[in-house]
């Protein structure tokens, strides 16, 4: 219960998902804006077919409290000039929601747009009106501005002042604010991947009581439609493969049907989403509905893991990008710079285990910005890791499986081997041992012998001595970052 | 970056107290969610007809849904509809224009055809059949019929008035309805079935 209490609270999910989510929706909304754009008052005007006493007369039949109403019936209410500036705020958000500018109050400005003005005319609008408009509302909740977005820039490059400058009580509440925060981001993304599921299992679930999808007609049909034909040539060949037609739609059902299980399985899952992009640029290119099916696409985002889109940042934004991601998010293993035992001990290693590891001599380091003590950094060597902070900090014999765990077979096994009582316990003593009489052992030239070498150390990690103005990000900052 | 560095939890009781309740509502609110999401687009059932107050309370108007797309069985019919007015003072009858013609015109080779072009007849002609008897009489039970009827009046003008000078007084709409030919359908279904409706007064 505590461990659920914690990740619920300290952690958060698919934060580059709802990141993908709140670019594609922000873009897709200021294209449709501006592809509407010669017919925005037709659509949406005062002088709308749909007239403003229309739309209130619609809205009149469904019960709702009056705050919505006003929300919703906003936009009947303008008059000529306001509608265009009303117009011209609904672009503005969109392209503010996109960058992730204050995303907090962007998000909110961009559902107030998009609910406004879709109920403005809802007779002319389709599922993805639909989906874009709830999704709108939930991204609201969601952290979606901590990567990819102007946001992360201006954290990155203008931090926040320093801890002691600030009362206590403030401190205190920024830290409950982070982690309420943590919550409703990671309750909004659960209803975000639910309302995605139930939109695929409705469609499939109910598809597959009709007679038309059961004998592999119904895409033959839907073909024929005169309301969705941007391209009758391709329609017409098309028709003439009936087979295939009939297998389209048979994958279709399934997988909308499959979706909401697939999703646990990650060799099921990507399988997947491929034939839903499939399917869903199909619809935009053979049924002239681009919108919509985009729409549909981008919330399958929210599926991907943050490894995933990881890759994708490193592939977009080239190798040294993918080189300085690899060395910041490298764990790092403290060790004692004066020991020359520990500095031939970690060459070899570095020679043979060839660990994607960091080995920083902790006198290079700001001790109190990483969390260890003179004590502990003088007993044992200490592994600064993902998630040292919550979890307490590995030392000693712990540290060095963890090293081999990331180093190469076989030494992998040896790792994970020094991690498993009885053999752990063992692997302690022996530590012990060691540790206690390393100025005794044999070795070459202590790390800190070398004053350049540390120098250039010191520098890598962003922190310690030299750098006091990074205070305590430090090695942790190696974990989460990286917005862009 | 500062705010991803991992940040110092709260450790004051009041602190602590802010996040669980966070916790406890958001758990709350998300529970609610999800059941009312899945009791709104499951086929009406035991359950959710027990708490259809409940669910359309919580779903309604932000929230409404609809995820039967082409189901269970796609739309197999074309809908053609036209329409002619009765222009200026002698009442000059024009010939019927096809408004689908029209549309399909700006949808062909478009690759982002608009809403108003893809949506609007369609679903005005469905919001109309919906309120009306097939003769084109208002159902007496619909306090919709008159807006649909007038919705599909007004866009029916936004095609033709561009292309007539004179001043509209009455217009006619007819909807040419035509059964796609498939398995087990006769010659007779298939061929096209008109409805015309009855002529309507443009108020100025």
């Amino acid at each position: 219960m505590s461990k659920i209490y914690a990740r619920v609270t300290e952690t958060t999910v698919a934060e580059r998902g709802t990141a993908a989510l709140r670019i594609g929706y922000g873009t897709l909304w200021t294209l449709f804006l501006l592809f509407e754009f010669d017919e925005r008052l037709t659509a949406w005007g005062p002088n709308a077919p749909w007239t403003p006493t229309m739309e209130r007369a619609y809205e009149a039949q469904i019960p709702m409290f009056g705050w919505v109403r006003a929300w919703i019936t906003s936009v009947a209410g303008l008059g000529g000039g306001g509608f265009e500036a009303f117009y011209a705020l609904a672009l503005v958000a969109g392209v503010l929601f996109t960058l992730g500018w204050r995303t907090r109050i962007s998000s909110l400005l961009f559902c107030f747009v998009v609910v406004a003005l879709e109920n403005r005319s809802p007779l002319i609008t389709d599922g993805g009106d639909n989906v874009l408009m709830i999704m709108s509302i939930f991204l609201c909740f969601t952290r979606c501005g901590r990567h990819w977005s102007l946001d992360a820039r201006r954290l990155r490059t203008r931090p926040e002042p320093e801890p002691d400058e600030l009362p206590q009580w403030r401190l205190e509440l920024a830290a409950a604010r982070e982690q309420m925060a943590n919550v409703l981001h990671n309750g909004a993304v659960l209803v975000i991947a639910f309302q995605v599921c139930v939109i695929y299992a409705t469609a499939g679930l109910y598809k597959v009581q009709g007679s038309m999808w059961q004998d592999g007609s119904a895409m033959g049909f839907v073909l024929r439609l005169h309301w969705f034909q941007p391209w009758p040539g391709l329609d017409s060949w098309l028709l003439g493969h009936t087979t295939l037609l009939a297998l389209a739609g048979f994958v279709t059902v399934f997988v909308q049907i499959g979706f909401p299980f697939a999703v646990f399985s990650p060799k099921l899952k990507y399988p997947s989403l491929v034939v839903l992009a499939g399917m869903h640029l199909s619809i935009a290119v053979l049924l002239g509905l681009p919108f919509f099916s985009l729409i549909m696409l981008v919330g399958d985002a929210v599926f991907l893991s943050d490894r995933v889109w990881q890759a994708v940042e490193r592939r977009v934004a080239g190798p040294a990008y993918a080189e300085n991601m690899n060395a910041i998010a490298k764990p790092t293993l403290v060790f004692d710079g004066d020991c020359g035992f520990c500095t031939s001990s970690i060459r070899l290693a570095e020679r043979w285990c060839r660990p994607a590891v960091r080995f920083v001599p902790w006198q290079d380091l700001d001790l109190e910005a990483h969390g260890l003590t003179y004590e502990a950094v003088t007993t044992s060597v200490q592994w600064l890791g993902p998630r040292s902070a919550d979890r307490g900090i590995p030392s000693g014999s712990a540290a060095v499986a963890r090293t081999l765990l990331r180093s190469r077979w076989p030494f992998r096994l040896a790792g994970a081997l020094m991690l498993v009582p009885p053999i752990s316990w063992l692997a302690r003593l022996m530590y012990r041992l060691i540790a206690n009489n390393r100025y005794r052992l044999p070795g070459g030239t202590p790390a800190c012998a070398v004053a350049a070498h540390s120098a250039q150390r010191g520098g890598d990690l962003g922190g310690g001595p030299d750098h006091p103005g990074a205070g305590p990000v430090g090695v942790e900052l190696a974990e989460g970052d990286h917005a862009d | 970056m500062t705010e991803h560095a991992i940040p110092r939890p709260p450790a004051r009781r009041w602190s602590r107290a802010l996040v669980a309740a966070t916790v406890l509502v958001t758990a709350v609110l998300v529970a609610c969610q999800l059941t009312a999401t899945f009791l709104y687009n499951a086929p009406s059932n035991v359950v959710s007809k027990k708490y259809a107050a409940q669910v359309s309370w919580w779903m309604t108007p932000l929230q409404m849904q609809n995820w039967q797309l082409f189901a269970p069985n796609p739309i197999s019919e074309n809908v053609e509809i036209d329409a002619r007015a009765s222009v200026g003072p002698t009442a000059e009858l024009t010939p019927w224009v096809n408004l689908s013609a029209i549309d399909t015109a700006a949808t062909n080779g478009n690759p982002a055809p608009s809403h108003m072009t893809m949506n609007a007849l369609r679903n005005a002609w469905l919001k109309f059949m919906q309120t009306h008897t097939s003769t084109g009489i208002a159902e007496a039970d619909q306090p919709l019929a008159a807006t649909a009827q007038g919705y599909l009046q007004n866009l029916v003008l936004t095609y033709l008035r561009p292309r007539e000078s004179g001043r509209i007084d009455s217009i006619q709409v007819r909807f040419t309805t035509t059964l796609l030919s498939g398995e087990g359908r006769t010659a007779a279904q298939t061929a096209p079935q008109t409805q015309t409706l009855p002529w309507w007064v443009v108020s100025q």
